[in-house]
């Protein structure tokens, strides 16, 4: 993967050129199984028509499987929807492969998610129930215009946003494949102000934050990310240690495990 | 004052000629005691003049007690005053004998506001009669209020009052250029003036001048002498008897110029006001305020020397040249402009009589081939001649009673025996239809591809996309026709129906036989070849007066004698030269010159022009030469031509970047041919989205979609704002958030301002498109309109109905729980109309082996019938449904290679915008087309290297675009079937998806798709 970095801006035809000759393979490959073992393995892609049930696979998919530029991005999200209680996995570079990238693909996870996690907030955290951006003391301004003050739902999505289109700068990350050192300093600034989300949700809108929690594990993954790559340094962190380990973790995954067989079933 | 006289001495010498110059109730003479019960009597709202006065001085707008209190409490010069009715509003203006006036034009501008304006006409005069010299509008300082208590600050004159002169509180004079327009400037077309309102204006100017100067004529009989008596019986105003009497002495000849103005809304009633003005000016009267307020006014406040007047002068001489020199440019480019019309409108006859020429050979093909079989069976060939020239005679108009009557029995007994042919025959004339039909076929795509038999049509033919239009109809036509074709066994019945498509032709039954020549053996020959000799004769009669009628609207000037000359020349040629022999018996002869005649009298007036074909040829030359020039023309100004100012600037600017591409891209959209110069080429790529992009969907008109992606947000982009910036770091100017889940499709209501978006979250969600559009804006929760719930799986596929309409707009869904749903979004209750699955609605039961019905995957309305929708299945049917009743209709056999799983399925469906025909994409790297009225495939191609995930067909409908899992998009043109124009790589694949999405802008020439890469790139 890490053999090809930087032709993807610099010349977007010879990369598409190049992933065309590479779709043959691609295409081959689930084929070629399919006539060697009895379980064909099915192609990624979700076909127009699919049920809910069957649009992403249940097992994970192996890295080396994944023949495309966004490998990593395809790994994670597959880890995540399979297997999204084992922090370590997931937070773990895996072998082979580029740390900073690995950081930037879970950064760009962490934004998608907390997309679903405003849509949340949205029902509950308006301008009249938050009217500044608040987590305990501190009132934010937004980095979007720092010189007024606005809610706390206009803070986040500002943040979000911004966040965003920072990690789709073309002049910051060039690339998924390999990140310019001088872009580095962008993580923890996005993981600063997007931890303030956090933060915001857990001290103003707990049910919503541990209902989510509990879906999603999305704070937990990120505050794994964040100490072990030091995204968010450890004086800021005010949300309390124990909604980390949540109790309800077990029941959780039970009822995964319940639903997985079920759908196997059917398929 | 004294103009107003002008124009009622000369309505009553109009009386009763229907013309009129148009004033507004005018009470003169009122003395100031009388003012306030005339502006009763007009309903409070009334003008009020001071006589004399000019440039929007002295004239006051009464609208309420308070301005006419304050009028009567100034001081005034003279002792009498004018009342005139007031047009203001349709709520408040004067109330008079003949009703009330009202604005034409007034179209209110972005923010709702409608501004008075006036239009103003100049006219020029000499001994060929009046010619315009310019016209140009004003508008008043201040929007219109519906009611005038609305805004108690504003005073009238500001709403009102047209007049540019501003005098500044230093009391000296200044003018409001801003709000003069120019006819020649586009905000001049903000007016919404049409023609008909512009040549009234003319008109009225004309007979206004006409009505001064008449009165003037008579004011001063001869050039010297001037009748003061009259002009006191007319005008018994002491104080100005008395100012002409000390001024006069100093006078000005100007009778060249007439200068007046007349004003749509006649608030202020400038006509009078103005051409008083004029008589001033022309009649000694040394008060020159006239034309520009700032030169009048200067002139009312100081003394008159010679080299001032001068000056004047000459400066009005050069403005008025300066005007005629615009007015002849436009001429010219008007010129020019009817030249390239014309070139189009010959190309398209060219065309027609083209098709025509073929259909009629068709139809003396298969005429022929019926002949041939029944004649050996129980012929009656007189009756079948005598049937056709009856039924050419009755559509030409021409009753020929003589033949008509016995010709009905024997029409009758043709058609029985057509009925009894036996089947062979009848086989093998359709197989020599067909292949007929392919013929026209082919030379229809050819003359659109350029290489035509006729070089000279051709040329002319393939210029313009009208043309191309054309062609397709005649391409569907031949559709239907081939669609038609096997119910079709009376050739009396496909007449009719030829007859209905092309109602202009003179003779449908008539056809020359190049394809099938008659043998020359059965006794019926004689008649068959005289018969054909007199369609031959037709034909060439109908191709030159075709070509003629060419030639005579390209030049003009030619005499009659002449043209009956050579008519008669044509007439007679065509019969003496023909290699069969005339046996034509004196009827028929006399029928064709009775036709002849009536076709001439009827189609072309009776003039025709001696040309020989080297001129017809050089005409065709100029008119394509112009053409050619008018398209750059009409290119360079396509940008101003967009509804959006800055879409000029954006067009240009991309013009600078890429000239040549960009030119050529823009020039031929659409033009399936120009396949060098079209290239689709990426302009932007943007990307904020997170994941694959799913789907996108244009605005009508601005440079304006929505993206819907996998990582569950909806984002609106607006390019007008980012490229009138000529930034390239794109963002999105919103994120709608709400769906829990990715979203699958997403569509742009322009009309309701709206974007609806589904989910795998199975609820449909609609979205308000704001006003204003800024980047970071406070988070608006009202923007989120609501959500349709109904479904219970993923929604895959949205479609809105093609036409709004304010009372509905319907929507439509296909979800992976099995069911189609029809909402309507305008619906004041439920917005759920309907729900079916695979079998109709209430069919439900109807299920193989009680597993689920198959799911549908894509689902368009068909635009040629607008009350069918067609679905694609999962299993690789395409159906169409009755909208109303949720029932199916027509079921394709479009799963021909379809093996029972999903890899094989239909992912997407698109309706042709004008041929009822519809398009899928398979699974399996197919691309199928089918006849939406027969059901049956028009074409299959394996069009990818891998999965066909979107199609889109551009707005002119001739090309068919592409895009699939193998990253690449192709354009097709649809009417050679399956060639591919171009292709290019797009989106990288991820997951092994590649393009997502495809969509053609419905009026600008952008593309934009969507793929798995979370990228949306835009191409022009």
């Amino acid at each position: 993967m890490s053999e090809e970095p930087v032709t993807v801006t610099e010349s977007p035809h010879v990369t598409t050129h190049e992933l065309s000759s590479a779709a043959n393979p691609a295409e081959n490959s689930p084929t070629t199984p399919k006539v060697t073992k009895t379980s064909p393995k099915p192609l990624r892609r979700i076909p127009v028509g699919t049920r809910l049930e069957d649009v992403y696979p249940h097992v994970p998919i192996s890295l080396d499987d994944i023949d495309s530029a966004f490998a990593l991005q395809e790994y994670l999200q597959s880890l995540i929807r399979t297997d999204k209680e084992n922090l370590d996995l997931l937070v773990n570079v895996p072998e082979g492969q580029d740390a900073d990238a690995w950081q930037y693909e879970h950064l760009r996870q962490l934004c998608l998610e907390l997309g679903y996690l405003v849509v949340q907030l949205l029902s509950e955290c308006t301008r009249e129930t938050c009217r500044e951006m608040k987590t305990t003391e501190f009132q934010y301004l937004c980095a979007t215009h720092p010189k007024s003050s606005c809610s706390a739902m206009d803070y986040i999505v500002h943040t979000l946003d911004q966040s965003i289109s920072s990690l789709n700068d073309p002049r910051l990350f060039p690339s998924r494949m390999s990140i310019p050192a001088t872009s580095l300093k962008n993580y923890q600034e996005i993981s600063r102000r997007l931890y303030r989300i956090f933060a915001h949700a857990y001290f103003h809108h707990r049910e919503i934050f541990e209902a989510f929690e509990i879906e999603t594990f999305l704070y937990a993954r990120f505050l794994k990310l964040s100490t072990r790559y030091k995204l968010v340094s450890k004086d800021l962190i005010i949300i309390p240690e124990q909604t980390e380990s949540n109790g309800d973790d077990g029941r959780n995954r039970y009822r995964e495990e319940n639903n997985r067989p079920e759908n196997d079933s059917q398929s | 004052m004294m103009a107003a006289r002008a124009y009622e001495f000369f309505n009553a010498e109009l009386a009763d000629s229907g013309l009129s110059v148009r004033i507004p109730e005018t009470i003169n003479n009122v003395t100031k005691e009388a003012i306030p019960l005339w502006v009763n009597y007009m309903g409070g709202h009334a003008v009020l003049k001071i006589p004399y006065s000019n440039a929007g001085q002295g004239v006051f707008t009464i609208t309420n007690q308070k301005e006419l209190d304050q009028f009567l409490k100034m001081n005034h010069h003279y002792d009498k005053f004018i009342v005139q009715s007031l047009v203001g509003n349709a709520s408040w203006s004067s109330m008079t004998r003949s009703g009330k006036f009202f604005h034409v034009g007034t179209i209110p501008n972005r923010r709702n506001h409608t501004y008075v304006s006036d239009l103003r006409v100049m006219v020029t005069a000499d001994r060929n009669g009046f010619r315009p010299v310019a016209m140009y509008a004003r508008r008043a300082r201040k929007p219109l209020v519906t009611k005038l208590e609305d805004s108690p600050n504003c005073s009238s004159w500001e709403m009102l009052g047209t007049n540019l002169s501003v005098k500044q509180e230093d009391g000296r004079w200044s003018s409001e250029p801003e709000r003069l327009l120019l006819m020649d400037r586009k905000d001049f077309n903000q007016l919404g003036i049409g023609v008909d309102d512009l040549i009234d204006a003319y008109v009225q100017t004309c007979l206004s001048v006409i009505a001064i100067d008449k009165l003037s004529d008579r004011l001063m009989p001869n050039d010297e002498t001037f009748n003061f008596d009259l002009f006191r019986s007319l005008n018994p105003d002491e104080t100005l008897l008395h100012e002409i009497l000390v001024q006069i002495g100093s006078f000005l000849l100007l009778n060249t110029i007439n200068n007046c103005s007349y004003s749509t809304s006649p608030v202020p009633s400038f006509p009078s006001l103005h051409a008083l003005g004029i008589l001033q000016i022309l009649r000694s009267l040394p008060i020159m305020a006239q034309t520009y307020g700032q030169q009048g006014q200067q002139t009312q406040s100081q003394e008159y020397t010679l080299p001032g007047v001068l000056h004047f002068l000459q400066s009005e001489w050069r403005r008025y040249e300066r005007d005629r020199n615009e007015w002849e440019i436009e001429r010219a480019e008007m010129k020019a402009r009817i030249a390239l019309l014309e070139g189009e409108r010959r190309g398209i006859e060219n065309m027609k009589t083209d098709l025509m020429r073929r259909v009629k050979m068709l139809e003396y093909a298969s005429k022929y081939v019926a002949e041939k079989s029944h004649l050996n069976n129980t012929a009656s060939p007189p009756g079948i001649a005598t049937t056709e020239v009856t039924s050419s005679t009755n559509e030409n108009g021409i009753p020929i009673t003589g033949l008509k009557q016995p010709s009905r029995p024997i029409s009758a007994q043709y058609t029985n025996i057509q009925l009894s042919r036996d089947q062979k025959t009848r086989a093998k004339s359709q197989q020599l239809l067909k292949n007929c039909l392919q013929e026209i076929e082919y030379l229809t795509s050819v003359a659109t591809t350029g290489i035509s038999p006729i070089p000279n049509r051709s040329d002319t033919v393939q210029l313009n996309d009208s043309t191309q239009a054309f062609s397709q109809q005649a391409n569907r036509a031949s559709t239907i026709y081939l669609g038609s074709e096997p119910h079709g066994t009376l050739s009396h019945n496909r007449n009719d129906s030829r007859e209905q498509m092309r109602p202009s032709r003179p003779a449908p039954t008539a056809t020359p036989s190049t394809i099938v020549p008659p043998k020359s053996s059965s006794p019926p020959l004689e008649q068959v070849s005289s018969r054909r000799h007199i369609n031959e004769y037709e034909d060439n009669w109908f191709n030159a007066a075709e070509d003629r009628k060419g030639k005579n609207k390209a030049e003009t000037g030619k005499s009659n004698d002449e043209d009956e000359d050579d008519y008669n020349e044509e007439q007679s040629t065509p019969i003496s030269s023909s290699p069969f022999s005339p046996s034509i018996d004196e009827t028929t002869v006399s029928t064709i010159r009775g036709r002849e005649s009536s076709n001439r009298v009827g189609k072309k007036e009776g003039s025709y022009l001696d040309k020989g074909v080297d001129d017809e040829e050089s005409v065709a030359m100029y008119a394509q030469k112009s053409f050619n020039r008018w398209r750059e023309a009409f290119n360079n100004k396509i940008g101003e031509q967009t509804s959006d100012p800055q879409l000029g600037e954006l067009s240009n600017a991309w013009r600078d970047v890429d000239d040549e591409q960009g030119n050529q891209a823009e020039t031929d959209q659409g033009h399936v041919n120009g396949v060098d110069n079209k290239l689709w080429k990426t302009r932007f790529t943007l990307r904020s989205h997170l994941d694959s992009v799913r789907s996108l969907s244009w605005h009508q008109y601005e440079p304006l979609f929505v993206s819907g992606s996998e990582d569950g947000t909806v984002k609106l982009w607006d390019l007008n704002e980012t490229l009138s910036s000529k930034q390239f770091d794109i963002k999105p100017i919103l994120t709608y958030r709400g769906h829990t889940l990715p979203v699958t499709s997403v569509v742009l209501s322009t009309e309701q301002s709206t974007c609806y978006s589904a989910s795998m979250d199975a609820t449909i969600r609609v979205w308000k498109i704001p006003a204003t559009r800024e980047l970071y804006a406070p988070v608006d929760p009202s923007l989120n309109l609501t959500a349709y719930i109904g479904h219970t799986d993923v929604i895959w596929d949205l479609r809105l109905f093609p036409i709004h309409d304010r009372y509905s707009q319907l929507l439509a869904s296909a979800a992976a729980d099995g069911t189609v749903k029809i909402w309507d979004t305008e619906a004041t209750g439920s917005p759920l109309k309907s729900t079916w699955n695979y079998y109709g609605i209430g069919n439900a039961d109807r299920l193989n082996g009680g597993g689920r019905p198959p799911v549908p995957t894509s689902i368009d309305f068909v635009h040629t019938d607008l009350k069918k929708i067609a679905v694609s299945f999962r299993n690789s049917i395409i159906k169409i449904f009755d909208i109303e009743t949720g029932q199916p209709v027509v079921t394709f056999k479009s799963d021909k290679t379809y093996d029972g799983t999903a890899s094989t399925q239909i992912n997407r469906i698109i309706c042709h915008p004008t041929m009822p025909q519809v398009f899928s994409a398979h699974e399996d790297k197919f691309i199928r087309g089918f006849d939406i009225n027969s059901g049956e495939p028009i074409f299959s191609m394996s069009a990818h290297l891998d999965s066909v995930t979107s199609l889109d067909i551009d707005p002119s409908g001739m090309t068919l675009i592409s895009g699939g899992h193998d990253a690449s998009i192709r354009l097709w043109d649809i009417l050679s079937g399956q060639t591919c124009v171009q292709e290019f790589m797009s989106h990288r694949r991820k997951s092994d998806e590649g393009v997502l999405c495809l969509q053609y802008h419905p009026t600008l020439p952008w593309l934009a798709s969507g793929g798995a890469d979370s990228a949306v790139k835009i191409y022009n």
